[in-house]
């Protein structure tokens, strides 16, 4: 257990300037992890995976896709420091374990 | 960026050290980790008072919510800054836009980085050329697409030429080093040589060709893209003219930009007019350079902050500086196509696997080859070499 991380929540929304971002998760075989790969701009899910296989057909064998905007993101990068903190529970610890690490 | 005044005629320029390793002095502050680091084009706005046709940015009129504020543009230069970033191009939309402009390039400038801005010249006032010198910019390139005519048709905005032309002006006047960036189409092919003149006359000296970009407005412009006889025509003429200036004493820079069949030709063209040994010194010093920079020597943050692997590969994008900073992204190489694509000589398919010029070409536009449905590693469309240029002995690269 280790003490909680102060994080900061990333304002919503879509990640676009144009269109809609989509992020995007690969795996290269069905026993790996899926893997955040980045983000793909297109109108829809379709649009988003036809784009994602161009890139990573050669790598990856299952694609997912998932609207920017439909993740709610939590970090302890602080590129915003207007961003609200999201106040750590000083009544508990993180259940996260480093002592294997 | 391919330097053909400095590949053909030596000509001495403040970007020599970064693409070509060409040492321009003691005082020069671009130490050697940063000649690793990309050069970062930061895209602050889509904003843009024109309606350029072939806009990559796909640029609007109204403001994007959440573009990066004056505070994030601060945190992301001290991370640039951090990861030793030696250039950060200010870009759009048209930056000039942004109110805080001049402040963040102080910042900039401030951290160690150089500045640069590219800019549709428009809103460039006596006032704000001033204002952004004084900050520390260090270059302002503006774009033209053509004479008066084709510009403005091209720009959807009357009057853009001659706007575009007064800002260059005033960048002169102010003493802020200033240059062209000209996107040929077949359209405008014609006119080039007309804006180059003209351009000579009020005292510009350095002049960026741009091969089309497919992508944001660009995309669905392959119609008017050259062919490749005329693409080598106009690639031709500008080699031509960049010897012929040099030959009477003008030192105009001359670059050309988003082709590296262009490194290929330049070779080909230094063995044709000069010979063997000038080749090779082109050769050796182009292959310092590297090809194609997608991934590797070019990095984008878009106004939203997402990490694209150059300013024209909009549809897809490494990661979010509000999520991670931007060395972290740009280290990553668990991601299996950032990895790929820096790894791209051995990677190339079709006619690009053994053609003798992949070294120092890479293979071109990714974006390019996709759009041409060549695949992710297929020859870009835009290569004009023949048979006979991309087989036959490499020359070497030892003889600089």
């Amino acid at each position: 257990m280790v003490e909680r991380t102060e994080r900061r929540r990333i304002e919503d929304g879509d990640r676009a300037p144009n269109g809609r971002e989509w992020e995007l998760f690969v795996r290269s075989d069905g026993s790996d992890p899926m893997r955040h790969v980045g983000s793909v701009r297109a109108a829809d899910a379709e649009g988003a995976y036809e784009l994602a296989t161009r890139l990573f057909a050669w790598h990856a064998e299952d694609v997912w896709v998932c609207p920017s905007a439909a993740v709610t993101r939590y970090t302890t990068h602080d590129l915003a420091e207007d961003a609200p903190t999201v106040e750590p529970s000083t009544d508990s610890e993180e259940p996260r374990n480093r002592e294997w690490s | 960026m391919i330097s053909v005044s400095t590949l053909l005629c030596d000509h001495a320029a403040d970007g020599n050290r970064l693409r070509y390793d060409v040492d321009i002095g003691a005082d020069n502050p671009v130490s050697d980790r940063k000649q690793r680091r990309p050069v970062v084009v930061w895209n602050t706005t889509n904003r843009c008072n024109l309606k350029c046709v072939h806009c990559y940015a796909g640029a609007q009129s109204e403001p994007k919510a959440a573009e990066l504020t004056t505070a994030e543009g601060k945190r992301l230069l001290d991370d640039l800054a951090d990861y030793g970033a030696p250039v950060v191009l200010f870009s759009g939309g048209e930056p000039m836009v942004r109110e805080d402009l001049a402040e963040l390039v102080a910042y900039a400038a401030e951290a160690g980085i150089r500045p640069v801005l590219s800019t549709n010249g428009t809103l460039l006032t006596t006032e704000r050329a001033r204002e952004l010198k004084e900050a520390g910019l260090a270059y302002a390139g503006v774009s033209v697409d053509g004479l008066a005519e084709r510009n403005d048709e091209f720009r959807g905005v009357d009057g853009a030429f001659r706007a575009a032309v007064e800002g260059i002006e005033t960048c002169l006047d102010v003493g802020l080093k200033t240059g062209l960036r000209y996107t040929v189409t077949r359209q405008n092919v014609e006119d080039l040589d007309g804006v180059v003149d003209l351009l000579t006359d009020v005292g510009l000296d350095r002049f960026c060709f741009y091969h089309l970009s497919y992508s944001g407005r660009g995309e669905t412009l392959d119609s008017v893209d050259l062919d490749a006889d005329e693409r080598r025509d106009v690639v031709k003429r500008i080699c031509d003219r960049t010897v012929r200036s040099h030959r009477e004493g003008e030192e105009i820079e001359t670059l050309l930009v988003g082709n590296y069949a262009d490194a290929a030709y330049i070779v080909e063209y230094a063995r044709r007019e000069f010979d063997e040994a000038a080749a090779r010194r082109v050769y050796a010093r182009l292959a310092r350079n590297g090809g194609d920079p997608t991934g590797e020597r070019v990095a984008a943050v878009d106004c939203l902050g997402n990490v694209h692997p150059t300013q024209f590969w909009r549809t897809y994008s490494l990661g979010n500086v509000r999520d991670r900073p931007f060395g972290d992204i740009w280290e990553d190489e668990s991601n299996p196509l950032l990895r790929a694509v820096r790894n791209r000589p051995e990677n190339l398919t079709g006619k690009c696997a053994d053609c003798r010029y992949r070294e120092i070409c890479h293979g071109g536009s990714r974006l390019r080859a996709l759009a041409a449905d060549n695949g992710l590693f297929g020859p870009d469309p835009q290569c004009y070499l023949d048979a006979d240029e991309r087989r036959g002995a490499r020359p070497t690269a030892d003889a600089d």
